[in-house]
């Protein structure tokens, strides 16, 4: 993937790869999300993925939503659904996440958050 | 504090010290900066990175690697309170006492802490197990009150939770 | 899929259970997903309901609006139109995350949480180096200016001086030499907006210094960031090095033939190293002592070159203005502050967290619609903005809209962006002391009137929270407060007194019942507490003698105890420990 622009028109032309439709888990991976348990939610994640070969699914460490008083927070995204914010997610709750939400498409009726932001560049209002 | 700082100095002029050999890590770091402008801190903080602390040989070889007064390595060291010129003990202690942390009752969890351990802030305990110290805000105020030991981040604690904390480390070091 | 999804905010629950009953009565309750989600302000709306995949939002339902919302939506597919969620402009909004419902607007924080901070392609797939290619293509440097100039963006570090005059400053210098630095040493405690920014989106950041780097004719720049921030560091290190490996940094930036590098340079922990002067000379490998200004480092900055120097938040902005236009910037926040602002929330706030809104938003909406209220539902107390140089805002004040001059004239600032929340178990006494412990132990010790006025201030304030002190001191007081200010070298000893100042503005009350009473109604200033067994409670249980530390309590079980207030010290630990309610504090 590496990649040197070396003019402007090389820039211009160039497309992103990263628009590709997937599933994603996003984890809140800052400092406070870590101190809260981030990165034991991580490697669950990343354990049940390998596990349950799951494919078409992108897991990916992300900075701060803001939400300290809920941390660890995790962000589903599966086209069809709405996107979802769970907090306060320890590990057995990821692995409900992966059975429940990303595997069977239930949303689960358990620490669900409203997003505290509107996307500047991906207005998803229609 | 003033003491050792003048023990820290007086010492290195006048009793000599010790010679050390840098580790070639160290001294490629060192070779890296040299010639940069600016480059006392940035050595100071992979020293400190290595050691735990400043020692003394060790300032004293830096000076002449980089061919300025030992003073001028005391003076910077003795403004930044991230250096140290002690040895640390082998776990270290930092108590939050950021605003958020300090009204959410850090003052108890210091209080709490000092008492177990038996020493102040500052010290170390004398089996080198703990060195206590205090940090203004880690960014984890949705947590406060908090403390870290080594990088582990506690939050959300109570007094109560301390000494419970503390005997997992120093069942590591019975264990050992 | 069932992508059929109902979700109810869980300050109505019964709007849930009534959704549950009559979609089970219909028979419809296996084709939706109902759930519940936790909203941040209670305030704002008494519900909020959002179905999918329709992304309709309604507020403000009432019980009897649901069995309207399943027959005439659910089942007829005919919106609600009179419960639909609508923005200032009266129009209907559909689902989604809207601005106004939320109060925030994130524009610093536009990626943050969103992308990987370690992948650069991740920050590409967002408009990303857009705005640097932008520039280089087709706008000179006078362009730049004019466009951050319209934007009318300020300084975020505190002081709020406008961006452009500052760039305009160092590009006008003659030298051959110049420099950019972005100032991430963030040390008022309690606060951590530019960590996040850092650690969420550092590529944003850098963005912002290369764009200024070209403005100003400069080739190399530094970011100054707390040793204590290793996650920021290692994000920033990684980005710095994609940067330069996709040609966004280094010699010839995107073919062309300009040229800019950053490096990274640690702080040590000493606060006043954020402020400019003592910065640059930390950078330059000193002692991080302030020099008088002028000159300003914009002319005569680091190793005396002209240097901008610039907060994290300030260069986070920039390449949204330049992407977006300076006019569209310019139409958010309000006639002197314009954009957003980043505030670390925290205290006792429900929801603490960081926050961005508008310049313009009132502290009421930040604290209740954002953060939830107070904790535990305590009575608000005040509010503290711009740590230890900043003041305390009370009650009454919390409509007062955000913006520098606004701030300012409540006696506080802006500053970079802590916001600390105290109900009425915080003492201002204690407050203020607590600031002032900090700008003294901070001080570098320099000039006089910081040093030695800081430090006998802070005396006066231990008598009063000791109960040793009449009523001239605050006189006393105030003298000091006016020589630190007008006297002192740098910022730090000029600020050092605004939390004082401005709690005794607000709350000089509290003083004189200190000072006068020898009282402390919060509890917080331990020689003024007696902690006492109340005879009537005590049933003997002897918990609190078991808890105390110093074996101050007496009476044997099932006998009324007593403290023996020579031994206590004040602790509270028998206090907390009684589940009678007998220990009392007075
Ligand atoms: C004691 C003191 C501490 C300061 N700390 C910071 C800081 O942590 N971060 C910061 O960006 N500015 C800080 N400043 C303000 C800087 O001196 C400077 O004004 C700012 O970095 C300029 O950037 P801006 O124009 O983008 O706000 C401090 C000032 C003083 C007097
Ligand atoms: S005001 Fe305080 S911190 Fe600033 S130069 Fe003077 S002594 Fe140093
Ligand atoms: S406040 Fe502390 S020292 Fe005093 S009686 Fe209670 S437990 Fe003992
Ligand atoms: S004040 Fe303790 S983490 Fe911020």
């Amino acid at each position: 993937m590496k990649k040197k622009f070396n003019s402007l028109k090389e820039f211009y032309s160039y497309q992103s790869n990263n628009t590709i439709m997937k599933s994603k888990i996003l984890v809140g991976y800052g400092s406070c999300g870590i101190a809260a348990g981030a990165d034991k939610v991580y490697d669950t994640f990343e354990s049940e993925i390998i596990k349950r070969s799951l494919k078409d699914i992108e897991l990916i460490k992300v900075g701060c939503l803001g939400l300290c008083f809920s941390e660890p927070n995790v962000e589903i995204i599966i086209n069809g659904l709405p996107d979802i914010l769970y907090g306060k997610v320890d590990e057995k709750f990821a692995v409900r996440i992966i059975d429940e939400h990303i595997i069977n498409k239930n949303i689960i009726n358990h620490n669900l958050y409203d997003k505290p932001y509107i996307d500047l560049f991906n207005n998803k209002e229609s | 504090m003033e003491d050792n700082n003048l023990n820290y100095i007086e010492n290195a002029i006048f009793e000599g010290v010790e010679d050390i050999k840098l580790s070639e890590e160290l001294m490629e770091h060192i070779e890296k900066w040299k010639d940069k402008p600016g480059n006392l801190i940035m050595i100071l903080h992979r020293v400190q990175q290595i050691f735990g602390y400043i020692p003394l040989n060790v300032a004293v070889k830096i000076a002449k690697e980089l061919n300025i007064h030992l003073a001028k390595i005391y003076g910077v060291i003795t403004f930044y309170h991230f250096f140290k010129t002690e040895k640390p003990g082998r776990h270290k202690i930092s108590i939050c006492m950021g605003t958020a942390c300090y009204l959410k009752g850090a003052e108890k969890i210091s209080d709490e802490l000092q008492e177990l351990l038996g020493i102040e802030i500052g010290q170390t305990t004398k089996d080198g197990l703990f060195t206590l110290e205090t940090v203004r805000c880690i960014g984890c105020c949705g947590l406060a009150p908090v403390m870290t030991i080594d990088d582990e981040v506690y939050g959300n604690l109570k007094p109560e939770d301390i000494a419970g904390i503390i005997s997992k480390y120093t069942n590591i070091k019975t264990g050992v | 899929m069932n992508n059929n999804v109902i979700l109810v905010s869980n300050n109505s629950p019964h709007l849930y259970d009534k959704f549950q009953k009559l979609l089970t009565e219909k028979n419809l309750i296996n084709k939706y997903q109902l759930k519940k989600f936790n909203t941040f302000g209670l305030n704002t709306y008494t519900s909020i309901i959002k179905i999918y995949p329709d992304k309709i939002i309604y507020v403000d339902s009432l019980e009897n609006d649901i069995e309207e919302i399943v027959n005439d939506h659910l089942i007829n597919g005919k919106i609600v139109k009179r419960l639909l969620y609508k923005n200032e402009h009266k129009n209907y909004l559909k689902s989604g995350p809207l601005p106004i419902y939320h109060k925030q607007l994130r524009l610093v924080l536009r990626n943050s949480g969103l992308i990987d901070p370690e992948s650069i392609e991740s920050y590409l797939s967002r408009e990303g180096y857009r705005a640097l290619a932008k520039i280089l293509n087709n706008t000179t440097q006078d362009n730049v200016i004019d466009e951050i100039k319209i934007s009318e963006l300020r300084g975020r570090g505190g002081a709020g001086y406008p961006t452009w005059l500052k760039w305009n400053f160092t590009k006008q210098a003659q030298s051959d030499i110049k420099y950019i630095i972005c100032n991430a040493d963030e040390g008022d405690p309690g606060a951590y907006m530019d960590r996040s920014v850092l650690e969420g989106d550092p590529h944003s950041v850098i963005e912002g210094m290369i764009i200024a780097a070209f403005t100003v004719n400069a080739n190399n720049g530094f970011i100054y960031i707390r040793a204590e921030y290793p996650l920021a560091i290692k994000r920033l290190e990684k980005a710095i090095k994609d940067a330069k490996e996709y040609g966004f940094l280094g010699k010839n930036i995107l073919g062309t033939n300009f040229s800019f590098d950053i490096e990274i340079r640690l702080g040590a922990g000493a606060f006043v190293c954020g402020e400019e002067t003592a910065l640059i000379s930390s950078i330059e490998g000193n002692r991080g002592m302030p020099r008088p200004r002028p000159p300003f480092p914009s002319t005569k900055g680091l190793w005396e070159k002209p240097t901008v120097i610039n907060n994290v938040e300030t260069l986070a902005n920039i390449p949204l203005i330049i992407l977006k236009g300076g006019d569209w910037y310019n139409k958010i926040g309000t006639e002197k502050s314009k954009g957003t602002k980043v505030f670390a929330l925290t205290g006792k706030v429900k929801n603490s967290g960081l926050v961005e809104v508008p310049m313009g938003t009132s502290l009421r909406e930040i604290i209740y619609d954002v953060g939830g209220g107070i904790l535990n539902d305590n009575k608000f107390k005040a509010v503290q903005t711009g740590g230890p140089s900043g003041g305390v805002i009370p009650e009454d004040k919390l409509d007062t809209p955000i913006s520098y001059e606004s701030l300012n004239e409540l006696g506080s600032i802006m500053g970079s962006g802590g916001m600390i929340v105290m109900d009425h178990t915080d003492c201002m006494v204690d407050v203020s002391k607590f600031y002032l412990q900090f700008s003294v132990d901070e001080s570098c010790g320099k000039c006089s009137p910081c040093r030695i006025g800081g430090r006998q201030m802070l005396d006066l304030l231990t008598n009063i929270s000791e109960g040793k002190s009449d009523e001239s001191i605050i006189e006393k007081i105030e003298a000091i407060s006016s020589a630190m200010q007008k006297a002192s070298l740098c910022g730090l000893g000029q600020t050092a007194p605004n939390p004082v100042i401005s709690t005794l503005k607000y709350f000089k009350d509290e003083y004189i019942d200190h000072i006068v009473n020898k009282k402390c109604i919060s509890g917080k200033c331990k020689s003024l507490i007696v902690f006492e067994i109340d005879k009537n409670n005590c049933i003997g249980c002897h918990l609190c003698a078991i808890k105390c530390p110093v074996n101050a309590i007496s009476g044997g079980k099932k006998e009324i105890h007593y403290i023996d207030q020579n031994k206590c010290i004040k602790c509270g630990l028998c206090f907390d420990a009684c589940k009678f309610n007998a220990v009392i504090k007075s």
